[in-house]
């Protein structure tokens, strides 16, 4: 009898134990969403990325030193050249070809953030330096979120992938940290998009129309919506006319209910949604963080 | 009689007179400057003040990792603070009490060296250059919990 009860008690203990570390783990997972990061080299206009990256060693010395920084901080970036490799079969074939592809390439790699880096040598009489330029851009809404430049101290040296990398060594925690900072800005305060509601030339109401039976105006309706889908309620609107309202604010979370990435184009499909479903067709444009909603009439009802 | 009056009165006075040996507490301060760093330690040169020269040993110890933790070291690489503010950080009292009482602090200090050491008025002065693994830091502040991950939460 008393073997059985240490069993079960055994037994009881380890479930205990099993069941207490299962959801620590879980509090563990708690995800930090990554974003995903891509290193490429700065270009001017009508320059090649690939072309850029495969002619100037101290620029590939630089990206390298870099995206090192990011696996640092337990973040993997994505590799500029093999994803132009793998997107070579499709739309990016041309890159080479096309005069400025550089965004095409951005928006096809599928990265969150872009960090451009340019490296320059520097020669002189009383030694050579390099200096380094780092940018790292929101790559939907183009917003700046880090600018770092470093010119290294002067050697008698024609080694400048030394110099580059030591340069990198010494700014990258800063680069990271302010990239960071603007992470945890956006985890607490949401991303910022643009919206511009407006009605089709033509169309037989506009944003004074009447809807519901409260007397409401559809402009209100809109700014409720706004209201209660933008995170934390917050929002600003720039101008109301009676066809056109733009709203110069509307802060929407940084992810879902289910910790996926929450993209400009979700929140623009909700709200066409919710145009539909009290009556009102709409086509949408996203640029960036920008969405333009155009209302138009609709076929099937009388609103 | 009159003699024991004086001589008490003498003795009391001169007591009231004697400096009284306050230990010296812990005064944050901003004279920590960088050294040189790379991507992952930080050599620091630090100025302190302390009633023992141990005291003041510990102080220098303690003002590096504060200013790393709450102000930032110009022209290093540890520009911005490595955490929030005293206050944000205000519940996490158990991780800081066992860093700097329990020394769990030591664990990140791979190199330190008392440049100087001076005594002045019962104060010792001491001028201590530290390294700090700052990477090995911040792993340990993120599994801590204590600041995030690099990313968005």
């Amino acid at each position: 009898m008393k073997y059985i009860i240490s069993v079960l008690l055994c037994a009881g203990l380890f479930i205990s134990f099993a069941v207490t570390g299962q959801s620590q783990d879980q509090v563990d997972r708690q995800p930090t969403l990554q974003p995903t990061i891509m290193v490429i080299p700065f270009t001017r206009q009508g320059q090649s990325l690939r072309a850029r990256m495969e002619s100037d060693d101290l620029v590939r010395v630089a990206m390298t030193k870099v995206k090192e920084g990011f696996d640092g901080r337990g973040v993997s970036t994505i590799d500029l050249r093999a994803r132009l490799k793998q997107l070579g079969n499709n739309e990016v074939l041309q890159e080479e070809q096309q005069q400025d592809m550089k965004d095409e390439v951005i928006k096809l790699s599928g990265a969150d953030v872009f960090v451009e880096v340019e490296a320059r040598p520097n020669r002189s009489s009383s030694g050579n330096s390099a200096t380094l330029i780092m940018t790292a851009y929101d790559v939907f809404s183009g917003e700046s979120y880090a600018n770092k430049t470093v010119t290294s101290q002067k050697f008698h040296t024609d080694n400048f992938a030394a110099l580059i990398s030591k340069s990198v060594d010494r700014e990258i925690d800063n680069f990271l940290n302010t990239i960071n900072e603007k992470f945890t800005d956006i985890s607490v305060n949401g991303r910022t998009v643009v919206m511009n509601v407006g009605v089709l030339d033509g169309a037989t109401f506009d944003l004074d129309t009447e809807i519901g039976g409260e007397g409401d105006f559809l402009s209100d309706v809109i700014e409720d919506w706004v209201y209660s889908n933008s995170f934390n309620n917050y929002y600003h609107v720039q101008g109301t006319t009676s066809n056109k309202i733009l709203f110069d604010i509307v802060k929407i979370p940084i992810k879902d209910d289910k910790g996926r990435n929450f993209r400009v184009s979700k929140f623009a499909s909700l709200f066409v949604k919710y145009l539909n479903s009290i009556g009102y067709s709409s086509s949408r444009v996203i640029n960036g963080n920008n969405i333009t909603i155009t209302l138009e009439e609709n076929d099937s009802d009388e609103h | 009689m009159k003699i024991y009056f004086w001589f008490i009165t003498y003795v009391l006075v001169l007591a009231s007179c004697t400096q009284k040996n306050t230990p010296l507490a812990y005064q944050p301060t901003g004279e920590v400057k960088c050294l040189e760093h790379d991507d992952r330690t930080l050599k620091l040169q630090v100025r302190s003040v302390g009633s023992t020269f141990q005291d003041a040993a510990f102080y220098a110890d303690v003002s590096a990792f504060e200013n790393i933790f709450y102000k930032g070291i110009p022209n290093s690489n540890q520009e911005l603070p490595l955490l929030g503010s005293r206050n944000e950080m205000r519940g996490q009292v158990g991780y800081f009490e066992s860093f700097f009482n329990s020394g769990d602090y030591m664990k990140f200090v791979t190199e330190q060296q008392v440049v100087s050491h001076s005594e002045s008025n019962s104060s010792h002065f001491v001028e201590k250059n530290i390294t700090i693994d700052l990477f090995a830091l911040r792993r340990d502040l993120e599994q801590a919990k204590i600041i995030k991950k690099f990313g968005i939460q």
